[in-house]
């Protein structure tokens, strides 16, 4: 068994939001006759310039799960960002060597659910994380979502990106037309820091002519690290979806 | 093998109207092939309403969109009912032929991984998911199986999770009775609840967890602070697509996201390893 590194994905957390993260102790399901051996979730959060701020581990029980508000994770320990990764890793807890405890076992990789919860107009919008810290670099020209994006009572469109890579990166976005592919508008997020996140919008004043749209971009930080995107309508309302 | 043309690359979606959400799909075309699209409409139990051969023609690497109301009223289908519908991409190449004679690597190149899209709309609102694999669940190629660890249920006042399973198939005359076994667990790995349902073929489930939470008295004392539980869940006879579904009731606002297959979780839990952990947890459920 190898721990393969870990899994992040971004949160959201200012007046407006806030990120409910939610994990299973999938090591006890995939490997249930291994029983009485504790496990440790070690989370980490990064800030906007992509510092750790913080570093906790809970220890999950056979079959056990945990959920956790940043909003008051962040709160408990003093510490104000609004945007950032958060970072899970399962860990068996043993001296022993994991190869011989969990001998069936590959690589494994913490996967974990967010909930983006809206404060105000209660919105939600539930997404898995897209990859682990490092991942595999972005190896072609560009990246085309597979989501057609309807224009009816949207008020803005916001593309989060998370940035899974150690160095920093730049990514230029565009909406398109969906039947031709000609590009309707672009915008750029310049040096994204290493492990955090960032944001840009689209008001409609750009793409108010259109019914429907599609999102490209030339690059990703990783090869899996598509961007979020966020549905703002015109009663404030949200819908998140990955890539 | 024989493998029926429309049942080459399929997406099947199940429509929303008990929540007053119309549905449209994007299909993408990632066979390497232009293709035809065809569709088969089937009501939420999977009984067979209408076979649609011969919706549009789907480009290699473009999108298609569909506006299942439209579908509907097209083909004098009540469009307030709710409805399981499988799309298909058949490529070119075999639209003249019924069954096709098609070797395993041929077929799953051309299921790849399509991601193809499905939003659910009002006049206000969307929410969405786009997915990849559909299950095979052809007794030829494969039944395969559904292990489902699911740390994502919400229910509150204001909340609730329902779960949409969907049972479809690669086989054209397709009669597999799906037995899913599921259990709800707190944050300490407690099971409060235990159920046994059966998935019919072409059906799609929807496990509405509130409803089934008001069978059990107290039972807010087996969800956490943030209105969190765990679901797991277990099929041996067939793989099935489970699909989540958060709601602000009292809002109308919702959320849908497709779960990760256990490879995600571990890289080698395919082949027998996944079969001995199903059956593990078949008999020790």
């Amino acid at each position: 068994m190898l721990i393969a590194s870990p899994v992040a994905q971004l949160y959201i957390n200012n007046e407006e939001f806030d990120t409910i993260f939610c994990i299973g102790n999938f090591l006890s399901f995939f490997s249930p006759k291994i029983k009485n051996l504790p496990v440790e979730c070690r989370i980490a959060a990064t800030n906007s310039k992509g510092i750790f701020l913080l570093k906790k581990v809970f220890e999950l029980n056979y079959n056990g799960s945990l959920s956790l508000s940043i909003k008051k994770l962040l709160k408990e320990e003093n510490i104000q960002s609004e945007i950032g990764l958060i970072l899970c890793q399962i860990y068996p807890k043993t001296n022993l060597r994991l190869e011989e405890i969990f001998n069936e076992s590959g690589k494994c990789f913490s996967h974990f659910f967010i909930l983006y919860k809206s404060m105000t107009n209660n919105s939600i919008s539930l997404v898995h994380p897209q990859s682990t810290i490092g991942g595999k670099p972005f190896t072609k020209s560009e990246w085309k979502s597979n989501q057609i994006i309807s224009t009816n009572n949207l008020k803005e469109l916001r593309i989060y990106q998370a940035n899974h890579s150690e160095t920093n990166k730049s990514v230029k976005y565009f909406l398109c037309e969906p039947e031709t592919g000609s590009i309707i508008c672009e915008n750029s997020l310049e040096s994204i820091e290493a492990m955090t996140a960032k944001f840009i919008s689209f008001d409609k004043s750009k793409f108010f002519n259109y019914s429907n749209l599609c999102l490209k971009t030339n690059n990703l930080p990783v090869g899996n690290g598509k961007p979020l995107v966020m549905k703002i309508f015109e009663d404030d309302s949200f819908t998140i979806i990955h890539g | 093998m024989l493998v029926h043309r429309t049942k080459i690359n399929q997406f099947t979606v199940a429509t929303l109207n008990f929540l007053s959400f119309k549905t449209r799909v994007c299909l993408n075309n990632k066979t390497g092939y232009d293709g035809l699209v065809n569709c088969f409409i089937y009501g939420h139990e999977g009984e067979k309403i209408k076979e649609v051969p011969n919706i549009g023609k789907i480009k290699n690497n473009k999108s298609f969109l569909i506006d299942v109301e439209n579908l509907l009223s097209e083909n004098f289908l009540f469009t307030k009912n709710d409805y399981v519908l499988t799309f298909g991409i058949v490529p070119e190449q075999f639209n003249n032929i019924e069954y096709i004679n098609i070797d395993k690597e041929l077929l799953f190149k051309l299921i790849g991984p399509q991601d193809h899209f499905v939003e659910y709309y009002n006049e206000n609102y969307s929410f969405g998911v786009l997915y990849n694999i559909p299950p095979i669940n052809h007794k030829e190629i494969g039944m395969g199986s559904l292990l489902l660890q699911a740390p994502k249920i919400f229910c509150s006042q204001e909340l609730n999770t329902r779960l949409m399973i969907l049972n479809p198939s690669a086989q054209f005359e397709y009669k597999t009775f799906s037995r899913l076994k599921y259990k709800l667990l707190n944050v300490a790995g407690e099971c409060f609840l235990k159920k046994e349902v059966i998935i019919k073929p072409n059906s799609c489930l929807i496990l509405d967890i509130k409803k089934t939470l008001a069978e059990i008295k107290n039972y807010q004392d087996f969800i956490d602070e943030n209105d969190f539980c765990q679901l797991q869940a277990v099929c041996e006879n067939s793989t099935l697509i489970p699909l989540t579904i958060i709601s602000d009731e009292k809002n109308n606002k919702h959320t849908i996201e497709h779960s990760m297959p256990p490879i995600a979780y571990d890289d080698l839990m395919v082949g027998e390893r996944k079969k001995d952990v199903v059956k593990w947890h078949a008999e020790n459920w």
